[in-house]
């Protein structure tokens, strides 16, 4: 038992420090698990301590209902988001197997739980400091406290995310597809986290109002049903066209953000291939057999690559100096693939492009 | 090293036999196994393919799991099985199970007799929305060099239809979640409606990477072809209402286009 306990704690601060075991770990599905579950007891322990200090303003009674609730809507999140998160990491280019992808999450929100945790003997301190509920100006008091916990939460969460980014740039094979994967994750992760929120509100209480588990109206309407209402009430007749016209933009940025996949690179021609080297990453070097077409327009080189396992175009945009540096370096691309032909003991037309490789860009489209 | 200024990066090209810098370097993936991207010109695989990749032999056995992980990961070794006519009873089952229980979740909001009915119609509307736009299909695959036989052409769409049946299921839960407690009968079926456009969205994407792999490059009027699944697919979902609301009786009563009743759902 205590042996376990201990495996526990030390999964636990390795999924905080994210250090470089853990990584490696994740990476080759060892005993993933037990890490899923070590970031379950850290969520349910530190959101379980916040949310003490949620309810503590209002009454112990509703300390202990909101200790129980502010897990369950994490927990929450991680289960309604699991197949989801599965399905969709491998579809937007990170190559995570199902349980991989529940890991990073649940490591994530263990992330955040463990920040609010911490947190909670600040925010169990400050709210026993405050006017209690009964006195003259109770109800703004009360909005006061539910304000500054949501904004600890958001603080937290954004940590959260931050770490899960950490995470999947080290797993996945670029920074810009680890930042599809966390957004669509975001997207869905905020969708259910609200309205699990709506349903097992409430959390803080009002100041006057008999203390109960579950509001009476907890399965009645939702979050997003309630947002339709109040811009109804706000914008009249306009509402669904500011509503729409809001839903639009937003899917029109996560579209982009989820297909562009730009990043600053270096190419160099070299006899073997092309190698490509991106910020923050190890080169790789492109055996010219990846190579389909070369094309040059205006100042950059398009370079066609062969579609990789999942069947996505690859396409280099290598983005040179001029467009006599970019003819340059696609004549220097197309003699060395014209060498590769004719035997490795005949590079001789390649060498003449010796300044050729000034790319400084490239983006994979698909 | 900058990455505003372009000669940051110029490196000088290596003189006459260098050692290569790079063997050692270039970072070799433990787990996949050799890949070799189809092409058109690519040939029907041969047995020792089949040895060489333990993958491919998972592949080619009755694992619904190895079949959902290639669709999934690598659908260019999937699509090599299907090329063949293997793999496919792995894939309608996972279409019928996926569009069954997304069916299941999305009549969970009325009950009763759409438990059983909405499944059913859902199966149906796939099937029918997929044989209707495949010779359509596979007419604009030939004309663009890929699907060399009409086995092909329904792989690719078959794969399509697949993913999109488990990317549903996998958004199920959380469209379920979401309309569970609504009694908005128009916000559940657009909720809904979202998830299914979504993940039809996936399953095309999926359809026209393996034609153009198949193609060795795009194939042309795939974008409007897509519309007309799409289309295809939303009057049929009209045709057979209510799929979401209470059951009103097996078969369809007046027709109407999709578009109307859409218009319909909003303004109540």
């Amino acid at each position: 038992m205590t042996s376990a306990l201990r495996g526990w704690r030390a999964s636990a601060l390795a999924l905080l420090r994210l250090d470089a075991a853990l990584v490696e770990r994740v990476r080759r599905e060892e005993r993933l698990p037990e890490l899923a579950l070590s970031a379950a007891l850290a969520i349910a322990i530190g959101a379980g301590a916040y949310g003490a200090a949620f309810g503590l303003w209002r009454a112990p009674l509703q300390a202990s209902f909101s200790a129980l609730k502010l897990p369950c809507v994490l927990l929450g999140v991680a289960t309604f988001t699991a197949a989801s998160s599965a399905a969709l990491a491998p579809l937007l280019g990170a190559r995570l197997r199902p349980l991989q992808s529940i890991v990073a999450v649940l490591a994530s929100l263990a992330v955040t739980s463990a920040i609010l945790g911490a947190l909670a003997p600040v925010a169990i301190v400050l709210v026993a400091s405050l006017p209690p509920p009964g006195s003259p100006d109770d109800a703004a008091v009360g909005q006061s406290v539910v304000l500054a916990h949501t904004l600890v939460i958001a603080v937290a969460g954004t940590a959260g995310v931050l770490q899960l980014l950490r995470l999947l740039a080290q797993l996945v094979p670029s920074h810009a597809i680890a930042k599809r994967v966390v957004l669509a994750w975001i997207a869905t992760q905020l969708l259910i986290g609200a309205q699990l929120s709506w349903v097992l509100r409430p959390f803080v209480g009002q100041p006057r109002a008999a203390i109960t588990l579950l509001s009476p109206q907890a399965f009645e309407g939702g979050f997003f049903e309630e947002i339709l209402h109040l811009a109804g009430a706000r914008f009249g007749g306009a509402a669904p066209w500011v509503l729409g016209g809001l839903g639009v933009t937003l899917t029109v940025w996560v579209a982009m953000t989820l297909t562009s996949d730009a990043r600053d690179v270096a190419v160099r021609v070299w006899p073997r291939g092309l190698e490509v080297m991106a910020r923050g990453a190890q080169a790789s070097l492109l055996d010219w057999s990846e190579v389909v077409a070369v094309t040059v327009v205006g100042a950059c080189v398009l370079v066609r690559l062969t579609p990789d396992e999942s069947l996505v175009d690859r396409t280099l945009e290598v983005r040179c100096a001029n467009a006599t540096a970019a003819a340059s370096l696609a004549r220097a691309i197309e003699q060395a693939r014209a060498a590769r032909h004719e035997g490795p003991y005949r590079l001789g037309p390649a060498e003449a492009a010796v300044d050729a490789g000034l790319g400084v860009s490239l983006r994979e489209a698909g | 090293m900058d990455g505003n200024d372009p000669h940051a990066y110029a490196q000088p090209w290596p003189q006459a036999s260098p050692p290569h810098p790079f063997v050692p370097e270039v970072p070799r993936a433990p787990d996949p196994p050799p890949f070799v991207p189809p092409s058109a010109a690519s040939t029907a695989p041969t047995a020792s393919a089949t040895e060489l990749d333990p993958h491919r032999a998972e592949l080619d056995s009755s694992s619904v799991g190895a079949v959902l992980d290639a669709l999934l990961r690598s659908p260019a070794r999937l699509l090599d099985v299907v090329r063949e006519g293997g793999a496919a009873p792995q894939l309608i089952a996972m279409s019928l199970v996926g569009l069954a229980t997304t069916g299941l979740a999305m009549s969970s909001w009325s009950g009763g007799p759409q438990l059983l009915v909405v499944p059913i119609k859902l199966a149906l509307l796939a099937l029918v929305t997929a044989l209707v736009c495949l010779p359509s299909l596979h007419v604009l695959a030939a004309l663009s060099g890929a699907g060399r036989s009409l086995r092909e052409t329904a792989g690719a769409m078959s794969m399509g239809v697949a993913l999109a049946s488990v990317l549903a299921l996998a958004l199920a839960p959380i469209a379920w979640v979401l309309s569970a407690a609504t009694s908005s009968l128009a916000f559940a079926g657009a909720l809904y409606l979202v998830v299914f456009l979504v993940a039809a969205l996936f399953g095309l994407g999926l359809v026209r990477r393996a034609l153009a792999a198949s193609a060795g490059g795009a194939v042309r009027g795939l974008g409007a072809w897509s519309v007309m699944f799409l289309v295809v697919g939303l009057q049929l979902a009209t045709t057979l209402r209510p799929l979401v609301g209470p059951f009103d009786g097996l078969w369809p009563h007046d027709r109407t286009s999709f578009v109307t009743h859409l218009a319909d759902c909003l303004g109540s």
